[in-house]
């Protein structure tokens, strides 16, 4: 199983080291049944958010969000976002499916992405700056997403979407 | 020293973790100390004393030391068939799981936190150490044991059909080694627990932050700019 990890799973595994968020990231560094991956714009907005003082209002080190990315550098291996989160705000876009966009956007996946167009959020109900996400996720034919953004609730395409907490239970990391 | 049998293993299990706070270090200590004589020698931890007892203590804290599993594990230690004789490992990597999910506890001072995390990656270390995974298939412990899980994971994967395995005559997985990347991340496990416990160490006193949280701070840090 491939997934995608985005910003608030590498959040969650900074602010909880031994949580749900941690021991996923470390199971999908390993070469195991959960093949991991993220990009370099999701580590750029984690780097931004934990520096600054978004989460929670702690401002991390960057020696220490060095170390963090240094221990997952196998997650990297894989994928380049084929966009940045600075996606010109297109409004002819806004009231299309997500996946629509991603196969315009990728150009690489119509069957997967187009699969499920009417259950789709359109890009008004969804988040602009999450739309890296998603067409990262395709372009790399990730199963999954896993996220706690809650933006994110429908299969998008084939794409499912995991809470942190659903994905570790489902690989038996919680007891 | 006498091998208590698996029924009277229950029994000093379940002696200990209902104990009444006058004698329970003392139970945890007869507890501790049956540990070791049980799993010493097949996994080399003749200078494992205080860890052992560190980690039983730890576990009591986190309220993890109450799990079945836990203790089905123990009662099973030297119980194997032909084909197995990994038991004392399988309880060694049970008991590794549920230290690592002690250092995820808020209630739990975050310098026993830290304590056990590495006493997490101690255990997992001296399982390694003492076997030698196999080249082409591996036993449910060794593949746990390369992933830093518990046994009861691999077997859940087994069910799920998240990895291939096959059953020997005697019921016993065999689980091809072909199917994973068994290089991949090798060179990192290191680094990651030394992240683990340097974040721990660094930032551990502040406010827990729940993943709803998490999302809902990005989600709003996102925003600001635009304000």
């Amino acid at each position: 199983m491939k997934v995608f990890f985005d910003a608030t799973v590498l959040a969650g595994a900074l602010i909880n080291p031994a949580g749900p968020n941690a021991r996923l990231l470390d199971l999908a560094s390993t070469g195991g049944p959960l093949r991991g991956a993220t990009s370099d714009v999701v580590a750029l907005e984690f780097l931004r958010h934990a520096v600054e003082g978004n989460l929670g209002g702690v401002r991390y080190d960057l020696p220490d969000i060095q170390a963090f990315l240094d221990a997952y550098i196998p997650l990297f291996e894989i994928a380049q976002a084929p966009i940045g989160r600075a996606l010109p705000q297109r409004s002819d876009l806004h009231n299309l499916p997500i996946g629509e966009i991603v196969f315009h956007l990728t150009g690489e996946t119509r069957d997967s992405m187009l699969s499920n167009l009417p259950d789709q959020p359109t890009l008004r109900e969804f988040d602009v700056h999450d739309l890296h996400v998603v067409a990262t996720a395709a372009e790399i034919h990730a199963d999954a997403i896993c996220t706690s953004d809650t933006h994110f609730q429908e299969l998008i395409g084939t794409i499912a979407i995991y809470r942190p907490q659903q994905l570790a239970h489902e690989f038996g990391l919680l007891t | 020293m006498l091998i208590l049998s698996p029924e009277d293993r229950a029994a000093l299990w379940r002696q200990a973790i209902t104990s009444e706070p006058d004698s329970r270090d003392g139970m945890l200590r007869v507890l501790a100390r049956e540990i070791q004589s049980l799993v010493a020698t097949e996994l080399a931890l003749h200078k494992f004393d205080e860890q052992l007892e560190r980690s039983i203590r730890l576990l009591d804290a986190s309220g993890f030391l109450g799990r079945d599993d836990l203790r089905r594990a123990f009662e099973e230690i030297g119980e194997e068939s032909e084909e197995e004789h990994d038991s004392a490992a399988r309880f060694a990597l049970t008991l590794a799981g549920y230290l690592e999910q002690t250092g995820d506890i808020d209630h739990v001072p975050g310098e026993d936190r830290v304590a056990a995390l590495e006493l997490a990656l101690a255990w997992r270390e001296a399982v390694a150490d003492a076997r030698e995974p196999g080249t082409e298939a591996m036993t449910v412990t060794e593949v746990a044991s390369h992933f830093d899980v518990t046994p009861q994971a691999v077997y859940k994967w087994c069910q799920a059909g998240k990895i291939d395995f096959e059953r020997t005559p005697g019921g016993s997985y065999r689980i091809p080694a072909g199917q994973f990347d068994l290089e991949r991340g090798r060179a990192t496990r290191r680094t990651r627990e030394e992240r683990r416990r340097r974040l721990l160490e660094r930032y551990g006193d502040r406010p827990p932050m729940s993943d709803d949280e998490i999302a809902a701070a990005i989600e709003d840090a996102r925003r600001r700019p635009a304000e």
